[in-house]
């Protein structure tokens, strides 16, 4: 199977060789700069030392990956094709010639070696040290050729080496020696002019980018503005070209308005997750769990929190690009339908007829709104929400994890294999592990999900994932959103949206301002 | 006067040392952990991580002595390092407080500007309808949040009026213009707020400057009420307003790390609130020192300013 | 006060209309937060079916996202935005007064440690202290109360300090204490009356005060914990969707602005009330 996910690459870099030809008409226009009103400061733009995922928006422009994600699927990134061997033990790169560093040196196999060491190296502390624990070796078999050996079959493997938030390639005799938020060095189509916290990050054209012709714009400005409100008002005063909206009560501000144009959503990705604790209290009776999730009401939650612009929550969101799931409108799981009756008959039996009370965390604005939602719908079947919003996430998280809370929203981000999405929170042995539940036939599936390389047979697995989970409501998904709503400028050509909300095509865009 | 200067500056020392390790220790013991922040919470709470990270940014350590190790750092003029982007402290800082000192004065010139001629204006027309509007109106100023105000002008300004730039900044040498058209709204903000306070406080005290013998003793005299107004009350009227001038301006200081936030400022309050919530230690004790040191140079200043214009007050 | 009290107060805020209009929008407030649930319509969470309706007479102030009635939400957000602003300034004045009035009347190194004490918190950052405080504390209605007392006692504090100081050197406390007047019988007696004026001021700015540092705690997600309203959370709430109509933040912001005036009025008014100079009637 894995040989046809290659043959697809291969066929999808002769389309794009083919593309490649037609330098003259790629950019009708060159030149030009956008701007982006960006929250939350970066902070970090060093690849792979922090867990936090805004920052990789903006260096995903600076570094490539060895893979990419394009509409169909993996596409190649500065790896033309790459072959898995039959034991599915080790995948073999073949890397693309002539690509140049910002500083100057053709990008080789060392810089594969050396940006996957530097991860597993323990003296760095990268927090990606575990994901890529299945890694044994990685090695440079020539100039142009790597081979990454595995100590056990890692399905994920091939979306992670796509992720710049992961795995952004790094020169190995540049990224150590320098600050890489004051200098940077990638192969990617943008470099880093300046970084100033809190104000602005800069970056131009790079003139030797390897994709022939792009970028068409001249430049790229992430203007730090924390507030979604005054994001908008800069769009409007025209000091920005495009805008990316979290919240989906501000698309109506913008929706239709003249002057400027909706990108298409590449696909709900971002999951409201709420974990219950099934380890103990009210919640660890699995009758409570359920009553739980046929009170709630999924399509009214969409309808007031996201006025509409979302899709049911399942585990693995619809949209997760190569291997998302499309559940429909309406997921055919257990307990996914509201039936109000049915959950007061349930916690009757479970002995709760007089109802009960239970305390909810809640820390950013969207969760909020859940929860009142919530309250309000749970209120119906007797049970009693009390909400508790905590000034910001990482310390809900912290809380729920450490702190026996009963019930807690949590943000899930985007996350580029279905594996990353639910092994962490629900294998029983880890330390995430957001029910508090220990389950040995989920993990079975789990670490089947890990190791399956067929992606029919994975479907599966997930399905059965999924289906196990909303059996016993060992997690709540109220809604699965877009990362974000991007709007442009009328004049803003030839852009379009990722699932992870990254701006990454602006390296195709162009612009005809007059 | 010097000898007095050189006493309160000795005193300021005591109450940074109080006020630094009044963060030190709040900083620590706020819930939410900067290595699941840093990290993730999947490799955050993977104790050989956790452990060589707090290892590497010192935090291993008793709090006591991370505090007595930051003192020593600061003593040598070091002021550290970000944990989050690795960049000097101190450099952060000082491409930040310019900013916000500019907003500072500049709404603390609103506030006085504002303030004081309505507040004479209020206290001589006092009980009478001029007074009584001046009041509503000044209490309307306190009474609007900041950060309520803030977004008004933010959002409906740019609907209404979509050529006028409020948000972000532009640096003075830059563009000395646009950089004043934009710090004005944020400054305006919060002047509303000092000001109509000041207002309060000038109305008060001329009020009762004005029932002082010496001025009724001028006005028997024969002194024109202006003269009597302009040359002996409100020279007198003016020292608790310098006062609380200087009490407010611990106020201002805050008050502008909210509007930073709405307005897109790159100053030194929002350079703390964005290093509160990410936990990087070392930048929001810089911070903070920076900030505290400014409000007791505001109150030192204040006292000898009220020194100057009262012969009364002996500096000592 | 006896009758005649009432009587020359009465005549005080005849000649006073602005401190009349304080006091009657202070008993205005009070009476609406007392009675809140017989006023309101809709209980405070109530869906009502219809989301961001307009005014109307059925709903006088709109509905929220939440199909919420906005007029109901803002009469029993009184209780939760008084009910902050009433006992943490009391509890500032509780605590804050005593000290303030010990420290003046004491002096020497005991009034110094406090000054100094005092010092470090006007020096801290206002808003920060209290981010750092409720986040240690944990949002909620008791710690709200508990934070923006800790953040005034020092101010009410200075504020009775100083008259102290200056009142203790006069001839009839100076009097008293050589007959062996007791220290307490006259910081009751001789002191409190003296700083009476300045501590009213002071205290109907701190309630003003209290209401907007709810509002701005409310902003940052640290104030009165949602659903239940206050003024406060409903007008940062409701900031997000004043583009869909100007109701949305109006009702709960004027209400601020108005318990501000009424408290201002009334404590400046009460200032003039209680000012020895002021006993000949008031200044035409």
């Amino acid at each position: 199977m894995l040989g046809r996910i290659a043959a697809s690459c291969i066929l999808a870099s002769s389309v794009f060789l083919a593309t490649a030809a037609f330098a003259d008409d790629q950019c009708p226009v060159r030149g030009g700069s956008v701007t982006i009103p960006f929250a939350p400061d970066p902070g970090d733009l060093t690849p792979s030392k922090k867990a936090q995922f805004p920052p990789s928006l903006i260096y995903d422009q600076i570094y490539d990956t060895l893979l990419r994600f394009g509409p169909k699927g993996l596409e190649p990134g500065l790896a033309t094709k790459y072959e898995v061997a039959p034991d599915k033990l080790s995948i073999t790169f073949s890397l693309r010639h002539g690509v140049m560093f910002h500083h100057g040196r053709e990008f080789e196999a060392k810089d594969v070696v050396f940006t996957l060491d530097r991860i597993l190296d323990p003296k760095f502390t990268s927090p990606w040290a575990g994901q890529l624990s299945s890694i044994e070796k990685v090695e440079a078999l020539d100039k142009y050729t790597v081979k990454i050996s595995l100590k056990q079959p890692f399905a994920p493997i091939l979306s992670i080496l796509a992720t710049a938030w992961y795995t952004a390639i790094v020169p190995y005799d540049f990224a150590d020696s320098n600050n890489l938020n004051e200098k940077a060095s990638g192969t990617g189509p943008f470099m880093l002019v300046e970084y100033v916290p809190n104000d602005h990050v800069l970056l131009k054209a790079n003139p030797n980018y390897w994709e022939k012709g792009y970028p068409c714009i001249d430049s790229i400005r992430y203007n730090i503005v924390p507030e979604q409100q005054a994001q908008i008002s800069a769009f409007r005063q025209g000091n920005a070209d495009l805008v990316a909206i979290n919240d989906p009560k501000f698309i109506a501000l913008l929706q239709g308005k003249p002057g400027n144009k909706a990108v298409e959503p590449a696909g709900p990705v971002n999951e409201s997750g709420l974990a219950i604790n099934t380890a103990e209290g009210p919640t660890s009776d699995i009758r409570v769990r359920r009553a739980l999730s046929v009170g709630m009401d999924r399509k009214g939650v969409i309808d007031t929190v996201l006025f509409g612009h979302g899709e049911i929550g399942t585990k693995i969101p619809c949209g997760e690009v190569p291997y998302g799931w499309c559940q429909g409108k309406d997921p055919e799981l257990p307990y996914y339908k509201y039936d109000p009756d049915q959950a007061k008959k349930l916690l009757a039996e479970a002995g709760y007829e007089k109802g009960l009370d239970l305390t909810i965390q809640v820390s950013l604005p969207l969760d909020v709104q859940t929860a009142e939602i919530l309250a309000d719908q749970w209120k119906k079947i007797g049970v009693n929400l009390k909400i508790q919003q905590i000034p910001d996430f990482n310390q809900q998280l912290d809380n729920y994890i450490h702190v026996k809370d009963q019930l807690s929203i949590v943000t899930l981000v985007w996350q580029p294999d279905p594996h990353a999405d639910v092994y962490p929170i629900y294998y029983s042995t880890s330390k995430i592990n957001l029910g508090k539940f220990k389950d040995k036939d989920l993990d079975a599936l789990l670490d089947a999900g890990k190791a399956e390389t067929d992606v029919q047979k994975r479907v599966k697995i997930y399905k059965d994932i999924q289906n196990l989970v909303a059996d016993k409501v060992y997690m709540l998904y109220p809604f699965t959103k877009p990362v974000n709503w991007q709007y442009v400028k009328d004049y803003v050509n030839n852009y379009k949206a990722m699932p992870s909300g990254s701006f990454f095509n602006l390296r195709y865009t162009w612009l005809n301002k007059k | 006067m010097g000898q007095y200067i050189l006493r309160r500056l000795l005193l300021v020392i005591p109450v940074l040392l109080g006020v630094t390790f009044l963060t030190f220790a709040m900083m620590r013991l706020i819930p939410g952990d900067i290595v699941t922040n840093m990290m993730g919470v999947t490799a955050g709470n993977n104790a050989e991580t956790r452990a060589r990270v707090l290892h590497e940014l010192g935090l291993d350590k008793p709090l006591l002595e991370q505090y007595a190790w930051w003192l020593g750092r600061i003593a040598h003029g070091d002021f550290g390092y970000s944990f989050i982007h690795g960049g000097p402290v101190l450099d952060e800082i000082l491409r930040c407080l310019p900013i916000t000192f500019e907003m500072c004065l500049m709404s603390m010139i609103i506030a006085i500007a504002l303030g004081v001629p309505l507040g004479v204006l209020a206290a001589v027309r006092r009980g009478r309808l001029s007074d009584l509007f001046v009041r509503i109106f000044a209490l309307l100023g306190i009474s609007a949040p900041s950060f309520f105000l803030g977004t008004i002008i933010v959002v409906f300004g740019a609907i209404y009026f979509p050529n006028v730039q409020t948000l972000g900044y532009v640096p003075f040498f830059q563009d000395p213009l646009a950089n004043l058209a934009r710090m004005f709204w944020p400054s305006l903000t919060l002047g509303l707020g000092i000001g109509a306070i000041l207002l309060r406080y000038a109305r008060a005290s001329v009020i009762e400057t004005l029932g002082e013998d010496y001025v009724r003793t001028a006005e028997a005299k024969g002194l024109s009420w202006q003269r009597v107004i302009f040359v002996h009350a409100l020279k007198n009227a003016l020292i608790p307003v310098i006062t609380a001038v200087g009490v407010w301006s611990a106020f201002l200081i805050g008050g502008t790390v909210l509007l930073e936030e709405i307005f897109a400022i790159p100053g030194l309050g929002r350079l703390v609130l964005g290093a509160i919530q990410s936990r990087d230690y070392p930048i929001i004790q810089g911070a903070v020192l920076f900030m505290s040191f400014g409000v007791a140079m505001v109150m030192l200043l204040a006292d000898l300013l009220v020194a100057l214009v009262d012969p009364r007050v002996k500096l000592a | 006060m006896g009758a005649r009290g009432i009587v020359r107060f009465v005549r005080f805020l005849s000649g006073n209309p602005a401190t009349a209009i304080g006091l009657t929008i202070v008993v205005l407030l009070v009476l609406m937060a007392a009675f809140a649930p017989e006023i309101a319509p809709y209980g405070a969470n109530d869906n009502t079916g219809r989301m961001l309706a307009a005014p109307s007479w059925e709903h006088l102030f709109g509905t929220n996202v939440q199909g919420r009635d906005l007029f109901s939400r803002v009469v029993l957000g009184s209780r939760a935005s008084l009910g902050v602003a009433f006992p943490s300034v009391a509890l500032a004045l509780a605590i804050g007064l005593p000290i303030g009035m010990l420290t003046g009347f004491i002096g020497g190194a005991f009034d110094s440690l406090f000054i100094r004490l005092f010092d470090i918190i006007f020096a801290l950052p206002t808003i920060l202290f209290a981010i750092a405080l409720v986040a240690y504390l944990g949002p909620s209605t008791r710690n709200l109360i508990l934070t923006i007392a800790v953040l005034y006692i020092p101010r009410v504090a200075m504020v009775a300090r100083s008259p102290t100081l200056s009142v203790k050197t006069r001839e009839f406390v100076l009097a008293s204490r050589m007959f062996g007047a007791s220290m307490p019988w006259i910081l009751r007696r001789h002191i409190l009356p003296n700083i009476a004026g300045p501590i009213l001021i002071e205290a109907s700015l701190l309630l003003s005060t209290a209401l907007l540092t709810e509002a701005a705690l409310s902003f940052l997600g640290l104030g009165i914990q949602p659903p239940n309203p206050s003024w406060g959370a409903d007008l940062g709430k409701g900031r997000e969707f004043m583009e869909l109509g100007a109701y949305q933040v109006m009702f709960p912001g004027l209400m601020i602005m108005v318990a501000v005036l009424g408290f201002n009025l009334l404590g400046d008014g009460l200032r003039d009330y209680f000012d020895p100079r002021n006993q000949q009637g008031p200044k035409k």
